[in-house]
């Protein structure tokens, strides 16, 4: 078990102790394997360390050009009835792009 | 095609399922008019009630609503989350069970409660983010947006699956299909029904204007709140009420909100890792 700061945190580590924020609640359980999106999590709510079993890697997706453009492509279509280029619509096309490649790729691999 | 009522009062009037609010919420709000009310008094209505505590006490210990200590009782659960909030837990958890008939080929009702109970997880976090106070009301919100769309499609299954049809085809909204259709949208239906429950309008405004939180008059910052968690649950593609694409997204609405694009991919990705948890806790 060791306490780790963010930026020396790996993909794949296990925490070993909850992961609280400044008034107790609970953000992460004990025993989640971190993935990326934690960090993004754990930045917001002004978690700067924590406790981990000790570090492990796990084999990173690699998302193809095609796998990418479906994903925009069915991005662009949920979001048909919205501007392009709000800034807030821009994050959310991003993010419904790389969620969909994700699905495919794992799809796939499986 | 079934005849559709011609206002949204005839539609919840003709309804006798839908004529009262779930009973233990009726219960406590009567008991909250007594000033000498006590955390006791809520807590033994609500015990009376095995159902909605037993599911109170699964959220109160989830991870998502996150106290370090263990609530095991009750009175626990009111005295650290207060009276009101609690009730507006309770109505969140026993409104569920008064909708029992979704045609599942329209949408499953596992699917609808997630895309509610996602949203109402995403303005909680919104409403802790910006600091807002009895963030529990955010939830509930978030849990009743879209319930005038159950109720039409409960009642009437075949004019909604032409509403969605419809939308899907001309790119226009579901809510603008259906007041093609109907000559009133969900949102009205919704606040039709609150109101006949006589529920306060930091309930109702939010739910009648989300999506046009710029109309609202009261609870604005509810209100925006609501309109975006309503976006971005759409865009984590976590359950369906129905309609197909994101729903549009109110400029000036978002101008007056002050929150930056970068806290709502974590809240968005929390909302995600614990929605399956917390839907199961409540429709088990």
């Amino acid at each position: 078990m060791a306490r780790v700061a963010l930026k020396d945190l790996e993909i794949g580590s296990v925490l070993s102790n909850d992961v609280l924020d400044q008034s107790g609640r609970i953000l992460l359980k004990a025993g989640s394997t971190i993935e990326e999106k934690h960090f993004k999590i754990f930045k917001t709510w002004g978690i700067r360390t924590v406790e981990i079993h000790g570090q492990e890697t796990s084999e990173t997706l690699v998302l193809t050009e095609d796998q990418l453009g479906e994903g925009l492509q069915h991005a662009e279509s949920l979001l048909k009835l919205n501007q392009e280029s709000h800034e807030l619509i821009q994050m959310l096309r991003g993010l419904i792009q790389r969620r969909y490649a994700r699905k495919l790729a794992e799809a796939e691999r499986s | 095609m079934t005849k559709t009522p011609r206002t949204v009062e005839q539609l919840i009037n003709g309804i006798d399922e839908i004529a009262s609010p779930p009973q233990t919420y009726s219960r406590i709000s009567e008991a909250l008019q007594d000033t000498e009310c006590s955390v006791a008094t809520i807590a033994e209505i609500i015990s009376q009630d095995f159902a909605l505590t037993s599911k109170l006490l699964k959220l109160a210990n989830s991870a998502f609503f996150g106290f370090a200590q263990q609530i095991d009782t009750v009175t626990r659960a009111v005295t650290l989350l207060g009276i009101e909030q609690v009730r507006d837990l309770a109505l969140a958890t026993s409104v569920m069970e008064i909708f029992k008939d979704v045609p599942e080929e329209l949408v499953s009702m596992q699917s609808f409660w997630k895309h509610s109970i996602g949203c109402g997880m995403i303005s909680r976090l919104i409403a802790i983010h910006s600091q807002q106070r009895e963030i529990e009301r955010y939830f509930v919100n978030g849990i009743l947006h879209d319930i005038g769309r159950l109720l039409l499609l409960c009642k009437f299954p075949e004019n909604m699956a032409d509403a969605i049809e419809s939308s899907f085809k001309k790119s226009v909204s579901l809510a603008e299909a259906e007041r093609k259709i109907f000559g009133y949208c969900h949102a009205e239906a919704g606040e039709a029904l609150l109101k006949k429950w006589q529920l306060p309008t930091t309930l109702v405004i939010p739910v009648r204007y989300h999506h046009k939180p710029s109309s609202a008059a009261q609870h604005k910052s509810e209100t925006r709140i609501l309109h975006v968690s309503d976006i971005l649950i759409h865009a984590l593609e976590l359950g369906s009420s129905g309609e197909k694409r994101i729903p549009m997204l109110s400029n000036a609405s978002w101008g007056q909100m002050n929150i930056s694009v970068d806290v709502l991919e974590p809240i968005m990705l929390q909302t995600e890792e614990e929605v399956e948890l917390i839907t199961g806790a409540l429709l088990s």
